[in-house]
């Protein structure tokens, strides 16, 4: 009897596993396929339309990064007097602020609020929340304070929106400090899989693209009707990619839309970045599933990308799980097909790297780029995944607890940026 | 696992530029490999079954796809980088 469940369960894992390998398959097979159309697409300075536009950039103890960001915004190509910078200085503790405050005195499109500790230090979606209040743009964009965009990068990301029923735009991300560390090379490949493919080809295919938080932006009324941003959930970007698509809206991908990230640089800040996104993620898969499936709004096909979606961070707990039954079964009475379910599990293990792209995709989209010598580190992503396998089992167990308990008030873990990233910029 | 690799190989690498009697020999050379690989890990484990007994053979039949996926990736990764050099060196020739 207890062989019976085990099969059932190892089966219906594995099942569910398989699902995951064919729509990354289809995903790498869709990009390639369209390789050669995605042409880089003229900027905005010879249409008619050019919203305004008010940029987000929340900053808590961002000393070492600010000012490159603000350097890099007073280049924007966009025209200035219909752009806005709103830099939420989130009660920091050090110099953030007056660097800020800097570039304040300089350009006068640039406007710094000064939240204190009894309002602030409450997160990015607080801080979003509270500059979004003080936005006048049409499109309201959102950055990262330890990022770096493109000069154009406005015009890429605004043009979107010419088509009314866009509710949200996403731009490109890729790692500025990529040579720094083994680890940092590997995030690198995780966000070459994760946009260049999994992005792209979801919004080729007309699937969920995702807003991923930054180097992206709403509609402004669009996000004022959904509320903003949500300040209980972790994920608060995902959770306003699928209030987005709920409300009859879809999210577009740039992929020409290019901005750098400091990516991080410990295992121990890999570990807690990737607990806020996997316990964030879960969190909005509890919110958002059902309403997502019974949704009038959302087609076929995008539901079962949706459910895919919203539950990619489950996966390497599954992986895990089915690892524990498989073993035994293997003891006891092993049936014929365990062998290929067991061959399934572990390219699974593969399959759950790079913003859970599995090995092929990262390559293709290496290869895409340009690289040549990415592919090489691919092999390692295998340790990625093994590590994020108890970082999702704990944000998981830690959620449940959560909702057993009623205590469901979350803690903002801000991610470190010590602006090394700095020295790898050549204009 | 040479199917997996087989099927994964020509359909997402063949469509890749590069001559197409590279890409067969790269695919050939993947095979090779993939069948020693397997033959020196089986004769392994048929000689550790042999000695110590079953529990080696089962050991086989789970360690087996995840030693096949060790040759798979690296081949498949630095088949990509290799193709992914000839293009450039292709296309500064060119010029």
């Amino acid at each position: 009897m207890i062989t019976v469940i085990l099969e059932a369960l190892f089966l219906i894992l594995t099942s569910l596993m398989t699902g995951y390998l064919i729509r990354h398959y289809f995903f790498t097979l869709t990009v390639l396929r369209n390789a050669g159309k995605h042409k880089k697409a003229p900027a905005l300075e010879n249409t008619a339309f050019q919203p305004t536009v008010s940029i987000l950039i929340p900053a808590y103890n961002e000393e070492p990064v600010i000012g490159r960001i603000l350097q890099r915004m007073s280049e924007l190509t966009y025209p200035t007097d219909k752009l806005q910078i709103i830099v939420i200085d989130d009660a920091s503790k050090d110099k953030t602020g007056k660097i800020a405050d800097r570039y304040s005195n300089i350009h006068n499109y640039v406007k710094v609020l000064h939240r204190d500790e009894k309002e602030g230090g409450r997160g990015k979606a607080s801080a979003l929340n509270a500059g979004l209040k003080h936005a006048k743009g049409e499109i309201v964009l959102c950055f990262d304070a330890d990022y770096y965009p493109q000069r154009d990068i406005t015009e890429q990301l605004a043009k979107e929106f010419e088509d009314p029923k866009v509710g949200a735009v996403q731009g490109r991300v890729t790692v500025l400090n990529e040579p720094k560390n083994m680890l940092t090379r590997l995030v690198a490949l995780e966000r070459i899989g994760g946009y260049r493919i999994a992005q792209q080809a979801r919004d080729d295919l007309g699937l969920i693209t995702q807003f991923g938080g930054t180097v992206g932006g709403f509609r402004r009324s669009l996000l004022e009707f959904l509320g903003g941003w949500d300040e209980s959930i972790l994920a608060e970007d995902t959770d306003l990619t699928f209030q987005v698509y709920l409300a009859g809206y879809k999210v577009r991908y740039v992929n020409d839309a290019e901005c750098y990230e400091e990516a991080v640089e410990s295992w121990r800040g890999y570990w807690k970045q990737r607990y806020r996104w996997s316990r964030g993620h879960m969190q909005c898969a509890f919110k958002h599933m059902l309403k997502v499936l019974g949704s009038k709004n959302l087609r076929f096909k995008e539901k079962i990308d949706a459910f895919f979606l919203l539950n990619v961070y489950f996966m390497p707990v599954l992986v895990l799980l089915s690892w524990i039954i498989s073993i035994p079964l293997f003891f006891m009475k092993p049936p014929q097909w365990l062998g290929v379910g067991w061959a399934v599990l572990l390219i699974s293990a593969y399959s759950f790297v790079g913003n859970f792209a599995p090995f092929f995709e990262v390559g293709i989209g290496a290869y895409l780029d340009g690289r040549t010598r990415a592919h090489w580190l691919i092999s390692l992503l295998i340790f990625t995944f093994l590590y994020n396998i108890p970082i999702c089992t704990k944000a998981f167990a830690d959620l449940v607890m959560s909702k057993i308990s009623g205590e469901n008030k979350v803690r903002w873990d801000k991610t470190a940026h010590s602006g090394d990233g700095n020295s790898y910029i050549m204009n | 696992m040479l199917i997996v690799f087989n099927f994964l190989f020509v359909s997402l690498t063949f469509p890749l530029n590069g001559a197409l009697t590279t890409k067969v020999l790269m695919l050939s050379l993947g095979n090779m490999i993939g069948l020693l690989w397997n033959y020196v890990f089986f004769l392994f484990f048929y000689t550790l079954t042999d000695y110590f007994g079953e529990f080696f053979s089962t050991s086989y039949l789970i360690l087996s796809p995840f030693a096949n996926l060790i040759w798979i990736v690296t081949f498949y990764s630095l088949s990509l980088s290799f193709l992914a050099n000839l293009e450039i060196r292709q296309a500064r020739a060119e010029t």
